[in-house]
């Protein structure tokens, strides 16, 4: 069975870095999502600022953020519905992220394990995801963090 | 024993299914079609126009006469092929275009007068001044037609999903399957689309396999539309279950195996129930167990038909006569010929029956008129290659004199079309003869053109196969002309006295069989095709009883209405409140941008016709941006937050239009800058304080003096960490109290409980519109419609004069500043000025410009516009009439600047 949980993102920083390199990241967690822009979660700021510099520059998003951890064998399957991206393409693997469309939402692909991924979308855009992913033919069982107030605990 | 019937009689049946209020039973894997032949019903449909009597002419997606109504309330699907149609327990379908029933129907009268209503009729006859068309279309529409849609809800669910393949194949018959098992050997993924429910053969392993599913669209680069019925139309879908999907495929590599149509033969009385396709015979025979008639006379010019000959009589049939219009005997004709009547140079010439059914063929052999007793007459008249997929991308087309047929040519897209679609099918010997009846032989069944009908249109001056086809509603309607293409072209063919190649062939276009309006909706139906965007304070506007409005895909607090309050006392309301006490308005959706770095300064510069650099930190202004030619793209404000930190916001609307613009300028014209420009729309959620006490009631919240006039400030506001900017869209003292979006609504409400304390209140678009057009802002695609300059938004004072932004070399245009050009300005009226009226002298005047946004005056009693107006800003005091003839409703105005209130901006300074 497969199963979603979308709770807000918490703090997100996108960083820009003009030379395109990452190695001044260290043990920060992050992502790769454009060619020369990252995503850091929950980075230390003053550690950021620091490390910066004049390399590039950040900015927070996620305030507005919402991530959906799909789990169980079906995932792949899920992201194809009203999908334009190949999900069950067998190179993308873990630690690929994709940046495509669902349902004419924006969101990015993380893949996180061989059974599940993390996808990330504007706060907006969540009722219409969890709308299309609950009538979806093999619709998952979906829990939603209060904080994101929106329909309460579901399944 | 006659008519059809089922072999080894109908008793194993155990499906229930209903067929114009009549209860009858079929075998699991009967198409309806089947099943109806089976229980001895061989008259399913009335005909398009004349409302002749049809049977069932073929055993597939190619039926052009058992049309059907399938289903009940909801689920009713009209103009359904019968042979398409797989029987479910307690499926119901019922007959169309017929009056009071399928065997005596009023509409036949139709037939009487044949003669006139030939190709072209309504064109010759229904002509005259527009109005009549509204008393001919009553009757017109009401006499012809197939089957009603219902306008019940559709209770089912419909699926969009997209899937990838290095090869797709479409068509499970022999020479599909073979080529997905090579595919699938090679290590490919390979998906294997088949319109049946059935293949010919097993699946090949590790192939994707989709049956009940049509490829219906070829597009380009690989891309591949095709319908799956998950249930058949009708059938209740599973729990949870769509009732059908639209695959969107796109594949490297795309094998078309669709296969080959029979072709029907045209003659009198071709149409007549009981005549049917040979190899339809056959389907019925060999697959359903279904003997469509007992005496068959079968009509060819071809080997294939022999097939049907062998396999009737093995399944208990008489062959009364096998009419092959060839001359002389093939090898397979003469071994035929030891078996069963075989006559050469033998052609259908007309059918006789009684109560619809078939009675007899009279044929012409070797010239000498020939009766035969039969009840059902098996035709093939060739085989067409069903191309329409590679045809749809363009694919070309050539012509096979052997086969008669359009076989698929050069195409550039990686289509590669096999077996029998390929051109592997008979070889047949055309039919030359003259018709001795054309008007009673018909061409195209679905639409009833005859051959009289080609030849009509051909001595009223149609030669293009594209005109003839719409002249006559040849090859239109559900069946596309699939059936009828061929023998249409060769008459026309016929007639010009050209080869069918110089005839023409019209292009196919998607689909190949009908959708359903659910399957191309998918998730969208019942809305719009787009999805909704929910404010992160959502639930806080609805509790209050916000009316909605959309707003591009945002639905944004248009009011919030209290009992007994139209829409407009309501916003009328909340912006006196404004004026006189405090108001606050969700401002979260405008677009905001965090521009950051070394280099952000001369970003902005570039991206902004205003000044930015000299901006000091802690301070914003207005700006505006240009597109490239020139004309005002969209406006906002600009705030330096540090020495190389910024945020620009910009308007709600055009929001994803200046992420790509200023991606543009970044990734385009500007790659060498230090600069990161990073969308925070959804980051920060925003709440804009406005009127004479928000001063008191901010500084009461956040413990600190907040920021002056376009100056900003960092603070606390229950207990949130905030940013504070102090703009004013409203007029009035006012900031604009930004905190990331999921920590809002304890600011929100926070604010709304001071607000309300001081008799103030929230307010929505409305008021905010009321209040925005007092003050003359400008709004992006209402005054700012991508046809207006700085200039003519009197904003000319604030381009910056060094220059150096997009869109300066388009401003130095000399038409942009010449006379003539639509300018800003004000209007006064002491009536209600219609908006979007046309601004004239006088009625029947040129049109000079137009009313863009209208309100009342917030505190006055006048009405008062903004519009923009040919050579505006020079004719102040001038009076106009605003006129709106559509709504009927004018105003005589007076022009002015379009700043109605506090104009020295006295308000909104400490």
């Amino acid at each position: 069975m497969t199963s979603v949980h979308l709770a807000p993102t918490g703090n997100l920083v996108v960083v820009d870095l003009w030379s395109g390199e990452d190695s001044l990241f260290g043990d920060l967690a992050n992502i790769r999502v454009e060619p020369r822009r990252w995503w850091l979660f929950d980075p230390d700021p003053a550690l950021l600022i620091e490390r910066l510099a004049e390399h590039g520059a950040a900015a927070p998003i996620g305030g507005g953020l919402v991530r959906a951890t799909i789990t169980g064998p079906c995932w792949r399957s899920l992201l194809m519905v009203a999908g334009l991206f190949d999900a069950e393409d067998p190179g993308f693997t873990t630690g690929s992220i994709a940046s495509t469309i669902i349902h004419h939402v924006a969101v990015r692909i993380v893949v996180t394990s061989e059974a599940s991924c993390d996808v990330y979308f504007a706060a907006s855009f969540a009722p219409t995801l969890i709308a299309l992913w609950t009538a979806a033919s093999d619709a998952p069982t979906l829990t939603i963090a209060p904080e994101l107030g929106l329909l309460g605990e579901t399944t | 024993m006659t008519g059809p019937h089922r072999i080894g009689g109908n008793e194993s049946a155990s499906l229930r299914f209903r067929f114009d209020g009549v209860d009858y039973r079929a075998r699991e894997g009967d198409t309806l079609a089947a099943a109806l032949l089976a229980n001895g019903i061989g008259v399913i449909a009335r005909s398009f126009k004349y409302h002749r009597p049809r049977g069932i002419m073929g055993a597939g997606v190619e039926e052009p006469n058992a049309l059907v109504t399938v289903g009940e309330n909801g689920r009713v699907e009209p103009n359904t092929r019968a042979t398409d149609v797989f029987v479910y327990d307690g499926l119901v379908a019922a007959s169309q275009n017929r009056w009071p029933s399928l065997s005596f129907d009023l509409g036949a009268v139709n037939g009487l007068i044949a003669r006139f209503l030939a190709a072209g009729f309504y064109y010759k006859t229904f002509f005259g001044p527009p109005s009549r068309w509204m008393l001919y279309e009553k009757f017109i529409r009401r006499a012809a037609g197939l089957g009603r849609a219902t306008t019940m809800p559709d209770p089912d669910r419909y699926e969009h999903r997209a899937a990838f393949c290095d090869v797709l194949v479409v068509g499970g018959g022999a020479s599909g399957i073979a080529a997905a098992h090579e595919a699938a050997k090679g290590g490919q993924r390979v998906i294997l689309v088949e319109q049946d429910r059935q293949l010919s053969a097993p699946a090949p392993e590790g192939v994707r396999t989709l049956t009940r599913t049509t490829a219906s669209g070829l597009w380009d680069h690989g891309f591949v539309t095709c319908a799956e019925r998950l249930v058949e139309p009708g059938q209740p879908p599973a729990p949870g279950q769509p009732a059908q999907r639209l695959w969107q495929v796109r594949a490297r590599q795309i094998v078309l195996a669709t296969g080959a149509i029979e072709r029907p033969l045209t003659f009198a009385g071709n149409d007549r129930p009981g005549v049917m396709l040979s190899t339809a015979v056959r389907v019925y025979v060999e697959r359903f167990g279904v003997l469509p008639g007992q005496r068959v006379v079968i009509a060819t010019n071809n080997d294939d038909a022999y097939k049907t000959a062998e396999a009737f009589a093995k399944a208990g049939g008489e062959v009364v006569a096998i009419l092959d219009s060839r001359e002389a005997l093939t090898r397979v004709a003469s071994n035929a010929k030891l078996r069963f009547p075989v006559f050469t140079n033998a052609f259908p010439l007309a059918t006789n029956g009684v109560r619809h059914h078939l009675r007899s063929v009279k044929a012409d052999v070797w010239t000498e008129p020939v009766a035969f007793q039969a009840d059902l007459l098996a035709i093939s008249g060739g085989f067409t290659p069903t191309l329409h997929l590679h045809s749809q991308i363009g694919g070309k087309i050539d012509w096979r004199a052997d086969l008669q047929a359009f076989v698929p040519g050069e195409t550039f897209q990686p289509v590669t079309t096999i077996g029998r679609a390929a051109g592997d099918i008979p070889a047949i010997d055309p039919d030359t003869r003259d018709l001795p009846d054309p008007k009673g032989s018909f061409v195209d069944f679905q639409n009833d053109v005859t051959a009289a009908d080609i030849d009509l249109a051909w001595r009223e001056g149609y030669r293009s196969v594209e005109h003839l086809k719409r002249y006559t509603t040849l090859g239109m309607a559900t069946d596309q002309g699939k059936t009828s293409n061929m023998a249409a072209l060769a008459r026309l063919a016929h007639a010009a006295g050209v080869d069918i190649p110089e005839a023409g062939l019209t292009r196919f276009r998607p689909p190949y069989t009908p959708h359903t309006l659910g399957t191309l909706a998918g998730p969208d139906g019942g809305g719009h095709a787009a999805p909704r965007r929910r404010i992160a304070l959502y639930d806080r506007h609805e509790a209050a009883g916000s009316l909605w409005q959309p707003l591009g895909l945002w639905e944004r607090p248009r009011a919030y209405l209290r009992p007994g309050e139209t829409l407009h006392s309501a916003a009328m309301r909340e912006a006196r409140a404004v004026r006189t006490a405090a108001g606050m308005v969700d401002v979260s959706t405008l677009a905001k941008f965090a521009v950051t770095g070394p280099d952000a300064s001369a970003f902005l510069e570039l991206a902004c016709a205003t000044g930015v650099a000299k901006l000091a930190v802690g301070r914003g202004r207005y700006t505006f941006m240009l597109r490239e030619d020139g004309m005002v793209m969209d406006d906002g404000t600009v705030w330096r937050l540090a020495e190389t930190a910024y945020l620009l916001t910009s308007s709600t609307g055009g929001a994803d239009r200046m992420e790509t613009h200023l991606s543009y300028i970044r990734n385009v014209l500007a790659q060498h800058l230090h600069v990161s420009i990073i969308g925070q729309q959804e980051h920060y959620a925003g709440i804009a304080l406005a009127g004479p006490k928000a001063v008191a009631i901010l500084t009461a919240l956040i413990g600190e003096t907040p920021p002056v006039h376009m100056g900003l400030m960092h603070a606390t506001l229950a207990r949130i960490p905030v940013l504070i900017l102090a703009a004013s869209y409203s007029g009035e003292r006012a900031f604009e109290v930004y905190t990331p979006g999921f920590d809002a609504a304890p600011v929100w409400d926070a604010l709304d409980a001071a607000v309300r304390a001081e008799g103030g209140c929230p307010y929505g678009l409305e008021a905010l519109e009321f209040l925005r057009i007092e003050k003359g802002h400008i709004v992006i695609g209402a005054e700012a419609d991508g046809r207006t300059t700085p200039h003519d938004l009197r904003l000319e004072k604030m381009v910056r004069k060094a220059g150096g932004f997009v869109g300066v070399a388009g401003l130095s245009r000399a038409a942009l500043s010449a006379s003539g050009r639509a300018e800003l300005v004000g209007l006064t009226s002491p009536d209600p000025i219609p908006e979007g009226a046309m601004l004239i002298a006088r009625d029947g005047a040129p049109v000079e410009g137009h009313v863009t946004s209208a309100a009342r005056s917030v505190l006055g009693e006048n009405y008062i516009a903004v519009a923009l107006l040919k050579d505006g800003r020079a004719r102040a005091g001038e009076s106009i009439l605003a006129s709106s003839p559509t709504r009927g409703q004018h105003a005589r105005v007076t022009i002015g600047d379009p700043l109605f209130y506090d104009p020295e901006g006295a308000r909104y300074r400490d």
